[in-house]
């Protein structure tokens, strides 16, 4: 009896956040579901409903399970570079020193170039004639005549290149949010405390700036986990599948191949893979606690 | 005073958004061509408007015409996609490769009804090409095409001249061929690398893959892309590992084709080092590039063609194929199966196939009206060669799997050149991965 005031008081907020969370349910839902839908038809004119034929193919496909493993790559490759750059570039943004609004401004560039075009011009970076990329990985590898396009692991890696290029910027401008509302007080306790810069970072900064590197990883991963048109500008997911990710599997399937179920049944992969990365990354960051 | 300015600006625009929805609604004419991506677009999108300019003084009734833009190699995928999608198009450029794709979707007019109304002659000066066939599915035509997209082998005659080869007898087979580009395959600087490569092919991610090098080779050896009822694709056969093989043996055991022909686009491994000078020979040239060449002075008098055109530094030869092993294609005209107008659409299309627009028409290849071989402007050597090519031309099977088909078969070229795998056990694997997924049963 005693419990009906606070049940009362809780029934309130939730209605008036209800239509909110309908309208998201309904935005989530109309394009999901018909997509979600569109993967149980099987190939073919008259294609049956409900199968899992495009499923189990699929899987049952080396080459689509090699899609899947570089798609796992794309992801770690960016993801995992761009972060200590970005970490580093947005402690030197939030700075007080001259010339850092000029930088400010030049660190968006990449982001500002339209993603196809920066696709080109890594393509001829990364030439086989005097490329810069090409010399430069023909430097560390040891090999003289390195056609980087035509090497899997070297079109990967000038795939991955291209990607984390790009996406500092946007983890940057997340991390230099975060740094910027961490008070100033804390800092200067801990440089009172005789605290190192290193372990200023490790026990203030990083802890209270962790939420926004999960929502900046997050973000990475879903434009580097759906990202098609890039690599198909740069390699068109070749040589011999050795850059075919999933996305670019999947826009072939579409738009090349006409076999829009399977498509979709990709994009279902691509979904899953996209939840795993958030559940992950939410789930590691918020056990971290500030030690101040 | 502000407040009744803006009431009657806004009038007036609604007034005129009235007008132009009641009027006649435009014909749409979807097209490749973006006047921005280079002098070749540029030239056919010109070609385009006076097409346009002309069927809109004959029919000034219509209402117009609005062009859509698409990409070359998205069109046939676009059409389909769009008429999956309920969006309306009028005339479409269509692809004859993808015409068994049309078929199976249905997106296409069949336009049998209209063309049955031609006189025999008419049909007898059109119908000649590979592509003409292949435009019609089961006895229903999907498109008619506007030209002659065939592939020869280009040559650099001063650099024949500078080798001791008679530019007069060009290669005529494949051992001919590889030997004339072993001698052409030169270090001109003396710097240890080689500047000049015989033989330009591309084994690139693209469709040029397949319908340029590996189908006129298997087809050389005397094996097929797909078995007689195209049920099953059978390139893996012992034609086809010839096949590889021999694009392998050009970059690997020959060292004649230059190693970076397995990336990029078929402009940058062909077009682009044979413009440069890089390539003493170039397999895959396409016709719809001669305006290039005489832009170079390389030809004279040739594009567009005129009694007194010569080959200056450039001839050509029939890719040095068995008879019937080369590929030919064109660029189609149909009609989008959910246009509301398909008179008017197809009135559009005979403005288009008119004598005179289709002999100036600048990715026409080679002309596709017989009528138009036969003037004195076609009767020199040149012409010829594009001509035997041309008649000697074949399609590419009847599949709707094609794209894919062309995929997998570059895909699996690449694994064998650039892994050094074995040709036999990798095109195997790469035809069963596609029969497993598309084979009748």
């Amino acid at each position: 009896m005693t419990d009906m005031p606070a049940r009362r008081s809780q029934i309130v907020p939730t209605l008036l956040f209800l239509p909110a969370f309908l309208l998201l349910i309904f935005f989530w839902c109309v394009p999901l579901v018909p997509g979600l839908a569109l993967a149980l038809r099987s190939p073919g004119a008259k294609g049956v409903w409900p199968s899992l034929i495009n499923y189990s193919r699929l899987l049952g496909e080396q080459t689509f399970r090699h899609n899947l493993l570089l798609s796992l790559v794309y992801v770690v490759g960016v993801v995992g570079a761009a972060t200590p750059v970005a970490y580093a570039a947005s402690l030197l943004m939030t700075r007080n020193m001259r010339g850092l609004r000029w930088s400010r401004g030049l660190l968006l560039i990449p982001w500002a170039v339209p993603a196809v075009v920066s696709s080109l011009i890594f393509r001829n970076l990364a030439g086989p004639e005097m490329a810069p990329l090409t010399q430069l990985y023909r430097l560390i590898s040891g090999q003289p005549n390195l056609l980087p396009l035509q090497d899997s692991f070297w079109a990967m890696t000038t795939v991955i290149v291209h990607s984390f290029w790009r996406s500092v910027p946007v983890m940057t401008l997340f991390l230099a949010a975060g740094i910027a509302t961490i008070p100033t007080e804390f800092h200067e306790a801990a440089q009172t405390d005789g605290a190192t810069s290193l372990q200023r970072f490790w026990h203030i900064t990083f802890p209270l700036t962790r939420m926004h590197l999960a929502v900046g990883m997050l973000l990475i991963t879903a434009f580097t986990l759906q990202d098609a048109e890039t690599v198909y500008a740069l390699t068109g997911g070749g040589p011999h599948h050795g850059t075919e990710v999933a996305a670019v599997r999947l826009f072939k399937e579409a738009f090349d191949y006409g076999q829009f179920a399977t498509a979709a049944a990709i994009g279902s992969f691509l979904l899953a893979g996209g939840l795993c990365f958030m559940l992950l990354y939410l789930g590691s960051f918020r056990r971290t606690e500030v030690t101040l | 005073m502000l407040k009744r300015r803006l009431i009657a600006v806004a009038t007036l625009c609604i007034l005129l958004l009235g007008v132009e929805g009641c009027g006649r609604k435009k014909l749409r004419v979807a097209h490749i061509y973006q006047p921005l991506a280079g002098p070749a677009h540029k030239l056919n999108f010109r070609w385009l408007n006076e097409i346009i300019r002309q069927f809109e003084k004959a029919h000034p009734r219509l209402g117009g015409v609005q062009m859509e833009q698409i990409p070359w190699d998205k069109i046939d995928a676009k059409s389909i996609s769009d008429y999956r999608a309920g969006v309306r198009h009028d005339v479409i450029m269509t692809s004859p490769q993808f015409m068994p794709q049309h078929w199976e979707v249905g997106d296409l007019l069949d336009l049998t009804p209209y063309v049955s109304r031609w006189s025999s002659q008419r049909l007898d000066d059109i119908s000649w090409s590979a592509s003409w066939r292949k435009c019609e599915q089961e006895g229903v035509r999907l498109g008619i095409p506007t030209g002659v997209h065939t592939r020869l082998v280009i040559f650099r005659r001063d650099m024949f001249g500078q080798v001791g080869l008679d530019p007069e007898n060009p290669p005529a087979n494949l051992d001919e061929l590889v030997e004339a580009a072993r001698k052409l395959t030169r270090d001109t600087d003396g710097d240890g690398k080689t500047d000049v490569w015989g033989l330009g092919l591309y084994m690139g991610p693209l469709r040029a893959t397949i319908e340029l090098y590996f189908a006129p080779l298997l087809w050389h050896f005397g094996g097929e892309l797909y078995d007689r009822k195209t049920e099953r694709a059978v390139f893996a056969s012992e034609a086809g590992v010839k096949a590889a093989r021999f694009l392998d043996d050009c970059i690997h055991k020959y060292k004649i084709t230059p190693p970076w022909a397995c990336s990029g686009t078929y402009d940058d491994a062909i077009q682009q080092p044979f413009l440069e000078g890089r390539l003493a020979m170039a397999w895959g040239w396409g016709n719809y590039w001669n305006k290039l060449l005489e832009e170079k002075g390389w030809i004279k008098g040739l594009v567009p063609p005129t009694p007194d055109g010569r080959e200056i530094k450039v001839g050509v030869f029939v890719t040095p194929t068995k008879p019937r092993a080369q590929f030919t294609n064109s660029w189609a005209i149909s009609i989008h199966k959910l246009s509301k107008r398909p008179r008017d659409a197809f009135s559009f299309i005979e403005t288009t196939l008119k004598p005179e627009n289709l002999e100036v028409y600048p990715d026409a290849g080679v002309p596709v009206l017989k009528s138009i071989w036969a003037k004195k402007e076609y009767q020199n050597h040149w012409y010829r060669v594009w001509r035997q090519a041309a008649e000697a031309g074949r399609p590419m099977p009847s599949t709707s799997h094609y794209y894919d088909l062309a995929d997998t078969v570059a895909s699996a070229l690449q694994e064998v050149i650039l892994k050094t795998a074995d040709p036999a056990a990798t095109l195997k694997r790469y035809q069963d991965e596609f029969n497993d997924r598309y084979a009748r049963p």
